[in-house]
């Protein structure tokens, strides 16, 4: 596929999940006050804005770090803790070139919180849930699983090096939801290690 | 399929109407974006168009240590001091509140594509998207008009939705089903020519019964209460009310408008206000403070004289002719609930959510929304479930609530069970634990407190404790603004905040003034007064000792209103006195910053650093003075004495403006003439005393009211007056804000770090 032809969606996500997964009295509170100081120190990439407490949500966007570029987000949905990195206003980037970007500016979050003094949730590298929030540009369809997939094989090979990976379909049984892909890695390498392997 | 676009994509399936507006628009936008046109121009399209701006839009944040610039890039503005690329949000209406399974879905992917995945249901039954940026808004108006859905005139000095109430046509009180009439008032007042030279925005509502809370048509623009005579449909219309800064209660335009004269009656209402309404100073541009300068007499004189002049038009009855008289069909037969099993926690949920319709067998069923706020796939699942068990009767609700209609009984018990496994049954709707709250600082640039944060704090501490409390306290409503300005609604909550703060130690801390007694019932037939400003963290411990209270000395089945009426004001304020005090910075921090917020409070963004000033101020004294003679001048409305009421709320305002004088003329006498003619020279003529937002709309009250003095003073002279210096005194507290940080940062006053320091 040519970069021409390549999807060029102007949004993705990816989520890396906490392990373990936390209990239900799980407090978010502390992430609040660690958002602000990523924003005062600019510990993560992006042009910083403000921090939302969706807390009050059942299975929400939990404690969200709203940017211009990128949000982060401590986020519960689908009743799974992970560190959602959401890249916003990608213009003429190929689907691949945005997840590379997406990807470091996560595990760079990650390396930032894991680093902090707030320990609620450590993330692991052995999952991730990547979304394409443009159905426009990459219709949650087999066409537009088989693209994306077919994009992100070079990059995951890139980034996780000789760890297999597996990519599935997560939302196959609604079409009406933003296409998204599961990956699942054996013995990956931690967060710092991908990090650097993206950025080699 | 790189190239392919949403106009592209949707051509041909959206009104062509609604398709050229959004062209031109998108055209706008370009414009803007190059240059070619004013600021402000497009400021006021924009606005139009439903697309607002947003908290820190205009590039400045402070982050708890200082005011920092965000690193936006150089582009022209979306407006005055509104950065191109900073988010805003998009207000969607939804008229009556009816929205379909459909419909539900789009905005569930706007929500994911171009927002944070949050629908936000608001207190008038529309639906926004934050963190939305200009450039996405064609595309998603193109998404939301392919479904039927408009931005248009959702913002701006324009009529906004059409609000009525979630049961219209399954009520067993109402008069007849008023959806249609919204619907019809709706289509033919957008874009209608005679409605966009308004002042000030026109916010209509419906309801079917005089005396539930129905629509809330009493705190409304214009309101509809349907009547039946003589075996025809007509409504009983009002004009006037509002709430804000300073809450009016609707007046009677006619008793009875025929339904045939409901579009040309209020056409005719919107030529007189168009005309007649103040354009230049905002503050007084509602059409409530028309209505009160020429009184409902010579109003209504004005829009029947107008009636007559207006040329026909079909489209003032054509709706009539194929209206449906009750909106939605049922997707299931009806069955009541029958004697099977029930899973945990329904009865609880039936209890609260679960209201019976007047069609045998089907009822409705009210999602508790937390906050409002509902996920991008749980919207996609509510869709599902409507589809299943309601059809396309889904309402928005005043109370940021959605309701399902024409539920079949019987299934009320699958339907708790899905809904429960995407947290959407949390029992509570419309008791004390379903707070309602307006943004607040979160994202409005208004705000002044953290509503949001301190709404969803009561959330959780109430659900903690629902359970046991009696059922006189969870058939409380508490309603919460972050600022004066009662988006969250709080004058007719029995227990309403509104966000304000108080300097102490040369620190800000924020704080809610408490507003007790408003009316739910009657369409909010009466609004609460304040009693008093406690800070925001000791909001919670005040709501325990209010409630406490009231549960012990209420006599017989005694309604909140009328408990806090019979205790008296004076009484009320010395159950919440305790609470009122704030802890020394050295003793609890905590005090000093908002809910769900870290960083050390302050107002607006201020360009400099708080500053540590004397301990107590020479205005802080004096300004209690003020503070007790609006405190005193409630008490005598109570006590029935207008006249004494309206006085010492004007001499709260003077105590307040001289205390404001005094810090840099410490002679100035107490007679008015001096007051008002110093404080006018030092603080008003020069914008010192102006808001940013609401410039010199206060510090008009004290100028309105020294020039024109009231003869003979009625309950509601007082009440607006009380009103007055309570925002007066508020503005003075605010400026005097202003001029410490003024003279700190001219190196009058040694600075100290202030936040988190």
């Amino acid at each position: 596929m040519s970069q021409q032809d390549s999807p060029q969606p102007r949004r993705v996500s990816v989520k890396f999940f906490a392990n373990p997964q936390p209990g239900a009295a799980l407090d978010l509170a502390p992430y609040i006050g660690l958002f602000h100081q990523f924003i005062q120190e600019k510990s993560v990439e992006g042009l910083l804005i403000d921090v939302a407490d969706y807390t009050h949500v059942p299975d929400g966007p939990g404690i969200l770090l709203v940017g211009h570029d990128v949000d982060y987000g401590i986020d519960l949905a689908g009743g799974r803790a992970g560190l959602l990195t959401v890249r916003k206003r990608i213009e003429g980037s190929s689907f691949a070139e945005a997840l590379r970007d997406t990807l470091v500016k996560s595990t760079g979050a990650i390396a930032a919180i894991h680093g902090s003094d707030v320990d609620q949730l450590q993330f692991a590298t052995d999952a991730l849930e990547i979304q394409c929030r443009d159905r426009l540009a990459l219709p949650n369809t087999a066409g537009g699983f088989d693209a994306a997939s077919a994009a992100l094989a070079p990059l995951l090979a890139e980034a996780f090096g000789d760890a297999k990976t597996d990519i599935t379909n997560d939302a196959a049984d609604d079409a009406r939801s933003p296409l998204t892909l599961r990956v699942v890695a054996q013995s990956p390498p931690d967060a710092v290690a991908l990090l650097a392997n993206l950025r080699s | 399929m790189p190239g392919q676009t949403w106009k592209e994509e949707l051509s041909g399936r959206t009104d062509p109407q609604w398709e050229e507006e959004i062209d031109i628009f998108e055209g706008q936008v370009e414009l803007r974006r190059t240059g070619k046109i004013d600021e402000k121009v497009f400021a006021e399209t924009r606005l139009r168009r439903g697309v607002y701006g947003q908290r820190y839009d205009n590039g400045k944040r402070h982050d708890g240590f200082a005011e920092q610039p965000l690193a936006f890039a150089d582009k022209p503005t979306k407006g005055p001091d509104t950065v191109w690329d900073a988010p805003g949000m998009v207000r969607i209406k939804i008229p009556f509140g009816g929205v379909s399974p459909e419909q539900l879905e789009v905005m569930a992917d706007l929500a994911e594509e171009y927002s944070d995945a949050i629908l936000h249901i608001t207190t008038r039954q529309d639906v926004q998207l934050h963190y939305v940026h200009i450039e996405d808004a064609p595309d998603l108006m193109r998404r939301l008009a392919a479904v039927g859905i408009t931005t248009r005139e959702a913002c701006g000095n324009s009529v906004r939705n059409v609000t009525a109430c979630p049961l219209a046509g399954v009520c067993h009180t109402e008069a007849f089903d008023v959806s249609p009439y919204a619907q019809a008032l709706m289509t033919f007042l957008l874009g209608h020519p005679d409605v966009q030279d308004f002042g000030r925005k026109f916010k209509p509502a419906f309801s079917g019964c005089e005396h539930e809370a129905c629509g809330l048509v009493q705190m409304h623009d214009g309101g509809f209460v349907a009547r039946m005579k003589d075996g025809k449909r007509g409504f009983k219309v009002v004009v006037g009310g509002g709430l804000g800064p300073v809450p009016h209660q609707a007046q009677v335009l006619s008793e009875f408008t025929p339904e045939e004269e409901l579009l040309p009656e209020i056409q005719a209402v919107a030529r007189v206000f168009a005309r007649l309404g103040e354009k230049k100073n905002r503050g007084r541009a509602r059409i409530k403070f028309l209505v009160a300068k020429l009184g409902i007499e010579e109003f209504r004189r004005l829009v029947v004289e107008e009636r007559t002049t207006l040329p026909h038009d079909d489209r003032w009855t054509a709706f009539l002719n194929d209206m449906p008289h009750t909106r939605g069909e049922p997707v299931r037969e009806p069955a009541v609930l029958n004697g099977g099993a029930r899973p945990h926690g329904f009865d609880a949920w039936y209890a609260t959510n679960v209201y019976r319709q007047r069609q045998e067998g089907y009822a409705v069923a009210m999602l508790n929304l937390p906050l409002g706020d509902l996920t991008s796939d749980q919207t996609r699942k509510l869709a599902d479930l409507s589809r299943e068990y309601a059809g396309d009767n889904l309402r928005t609700t005043v109370e940021q609530n959605i309701a399902l209609r024409f539920v079949r009984e019987s299934d009320l018990p699958a339907l708790y069970e899905a809904l429960d496994a995407v947290g959407l049954a949390a029992a509570g709707a419309t008791t004390i634990v379903d707070v309602t709250s307006c943004p607040g600082t979160d994202t409005c640039k208004l705000g002044i407190a953290a509503s949001r944060g301190l709404a969803g704090e009561l959330r959780k501490r109430l659900s903690e404790k629902s359970a046991q409390l009696p059922q006189a306290i969870k058939d409380l409503k508490i309603k919460v603004s972050g600022c004066f300005n009662s988006c969250g609604q709080h004058h007719v909550a029995d227990i309403g905040f509104y966000g304000n703060s108080r300097k102490i130690e040369g620190r800000t801390v924020p704080h809610f003034q408490v507003i007790l007694g408003g009316q739910w019932q009657n369409n909010g037939g009466s609004y609460g007064l304040a009693v008093g400003s406690v800070p925001s963290k000791a909001i919670p411990d005040t709501i325990d000792a209010l409630t406490d209270a009231y549960a012990q000395g209420r006599e017989g089945d005694e309604r909140f209103q009328d408990w806090t009426a019979r205790m008296g004001k004076r009484s009320i304020r010395e159950l919440i006195k305790p609470f009122m005090p704030v802890p020394s910075y050295a003793d609890d921090t905590a005090y000093y910053s908002d809910w769900s917020d870290v960083r050390e409070f302050t107002i607006g963004d201020l360009g400099v650093g708080e500053c540590a000033g004397e301990v107590v101020s020479l205005f802080g004294i004096e300004v209690v003075k003020a503070e007790s003679q609006a405190f005193d001048a409630q008490i005598s409305i109570d006590d029935g004495d207008y006249e004494t009421a309206e006085d010492l709320a004007y001499r709260a305002m003077l105590s307040s403006a001289r205390a404001l004088v005094r810090t840099e003329y410490i002679d100035v006498t107490e007679e008015p003439d001096d007051i008002v003619k110093e404080w006018k020279n030092r603080f008003f003529d020069n914008e010192r005393f102006f808001d940013k937002y609401a410039k010199g709309k206060f510090g008009q009250y004290l100028i309105d009211r020294y020039a024109n003095p009231v003869a003979s003073a009625t309950r509601d002279d007082a009440s607006r007056r009380v009103e007055e210096s309570q925002l007066f005194i508020e503005a003075s507290h605010a400026c005097e804000a202003r001029v410490v940080a003024e003279v700190a940062a001219a190196g009058g006053i040694e600075l100290e770090p202030s936040a988190n320091a």
